[in-house]
């Protein structure tokens, strides 16, 4: 009975010795210099489906086979915008008015900072921030083409931020959801923001990833080196279920994007 | 005594002539040939390659002495004799300006001149597209900055942009010879025709009576887009 009890204090002794010289090689470990994730693919659209040209029906259709193309790793989120053309309006049924609306045209105005010059309009895409872009669409297999190029480059490289997020519902029925961020490779995250866009698919064709809700700007403070952070977001009142949301973490001026997940509601 | 005097007067006399005589050989001034205006005179100054033409000069020689014609070019070859007021030149068969000198000289000096000629060439400039690539997207509406080497030997009338595909054939901009190889062309993809894959063609004209149009194309990509801002 002594023996044992020796011998378990010195087992004990010798785990304890031994957990100070684990190495810290799992890539999932935010202390692990070499921590990253998988990158996800965040394409944001900002289109118009009211319009009689092609261009943005090619460019929804492109996102739709992109989306079956790729499946889990690319995100879509679409924001239907109406126009006004020389006093003509263009009206696109999946508009959402309000300040999800506002919100998208400064999301697209942010965006286009990037591009000095270049012409504003519909259809207008982002890949993962401001950085990658498609402007206009001719024919949906030029548009997937320039989005597999885009996309084939930022899939090989690493993301340095872990994001994961769990929803529930309040007692009034609103969303609320949990999110976890901690940033890799043994580094701090400084002035991060998240954007939280749900998601609907209103029919099968046009209506699909239609952004029915969006809120952005959602600041999160600042996380030591090997630390994660945790934020409640919400609870969100939404006019329509939605059947997703895609929650993102941006830098401050909401340009680029470090990381996304997408979550079923 | 007379006599004496007589021939002292007689070698001052002599040796002042012989002295003025070598001044008048170190100045040169009234001995070296003169061509004679209007110069070299060519029986054309624009020719075909392999072509031949005459030159002539009218030269004046102050001196008894024979004049040396020494004809040179930069281009071409002379057909023999060359030593003489008048020439026959072949034009090379490479296009472009040659020049035709000609040095006259006696013993007491020299005169210059020449002449250019332009050998039309019959080839068609040279036009390459340094950008954009080939292949690549464009947007309706907006500015395009094409870059394009352009050249010809004897020069260029212009450089143009053109957009073609099955719906059209426009030139979208001009600009005129600018004695550099390197032309910057800038258009507006304003026509909404121009949606879908196109030809951007480069055109060059030889500045020649040929009037020879030289070019190159690429497929370009212009992608559709509807301009406007969002209805808040």
């Amino acid at each position: 009975m002594r023996c044992a009890i020796i011998f378990k204090c010195m087992a004990a002794i010798f785990m304890i010795t031994g957990c100070g010289d684990i190495p810290r090689d799992n890539v999932l470990d935010p202390k692990n210099p070499d921590s990253y994730r998988r990158p996800l693919i965040l394409i944001e659209a900002f289109v118009n489906s009211a319009h009689p040209t092609d261009y943005n029906r090619e460019a929804i259709m492109a996102l739709q086979n992109i989306q079956k193309e790729y499946s889990d790793p690319v995100l879509i989120s679409v924001y239907h915008r109406n126009l006004e053309i020389d006093g003509q309006k263009f009206t696109d049924s999946l508009y959402v008015n309000g300040t999800t609306s506002e919100r998208a045209t400064e999301l697209q105005n942010t965006y286009l900072q990037e591009w000095p010059g270049s012409t504003r309009g519909v259809p207008d895409i982002y890949i993962n921030g401001a950085n990658h872009r498609i402007a206009g669409a001719s024919a949906r297999e030029n548009v997937m083409q320039r989005l597999r190029q885009n996309i084939d480059v930022l899939l090989t490289q690493k993301s340095y931020y872990t994001l994961t997020a769990e929803t529930r519902y309040s007692e009034k029925n609103e969303i609320i959801m949990d999110c976890r961020i901690a940033p890799l490779a043994n580094q701090k995250g400084e002035n991060l923001q998240l954007r939280v866009a749900f998601i609907k698919d209103v029919d099968a064709q046009e209506g699909r990833d239609a952004v029915i809700g969006l809120y952005d700007a959602i600041d999160v403070k600042d996380i030591k080196a090997g630390e994660y952070r945790e934020i409640t977001l919400g609870p969100f009142s939404l006019w329509q279920q939605p059947q997703r949301v895609i929650i993102t973490l941006t830098s401050e001026d909401r340009k680029q994007v470090f990381q996304s997940i997408r979550e079923d509601i | 005594m007379d006599r004496t005097a007589h021939l002292i007067v007689g070698l001052m006399i002599v040796a002042w002539m012989g002295s003025c005589g070598q001044v008048e050989d170190i100045l040169n001034l009234d001995k070296a040939p003169r061509i004679q205006n209007p110069g070299i005179v060519v029986s054309s100054d624009r020719v075909m390659p392999r072509d031949t033409i005459s030159a002539h000069v009218t030269v004046e020689n102050p001196t008894e002495n024979p004049l040396t014609y020494q004809w040179t070019c930069s281009g071409g070859q002379f057909i023999k004799p060359t030593d003489n007021d008048s020439v026959q030149w072949m034009a090379p068969v490479q296009g472009g300006s040659y020049m035709i000198r000609l040095r006259v000289s006696n013993e007491k000096g020299n005169d210059k001149d020449n002449v250019p000629i332009e050998v039309v060439s019959a080839q068609a400039p040279l036009v390459d597209i340094q950008s954009p690539d080939e292949g690549s997207y464009l947007v309706l509406y907006g500015r395009i900055n094409i870059e394009a080497d352009a050249f010809h030997e004897n020069g260029l009338n212009w450089v143009r942009l053109r957009i073609r595909n099955d719906r059209l054939d426009s030139v979208l901009t001009t600009v005129d010879y600018d004695r550099t190889n390197r032309y910057t062309l800038e258009a507006e993809l304003n026509v909404p025709h121009m949606v879908g894959t196109s030809s951007m063609v480069v055109e060059a004209q030889a500045a020649n009576p040929l009037a020879t149009i030289g070019k190159d194309s690429i497929n370009i990509h212009i992608e559709g887009v509807v301009p406007g801002r969002n209805e808040q």
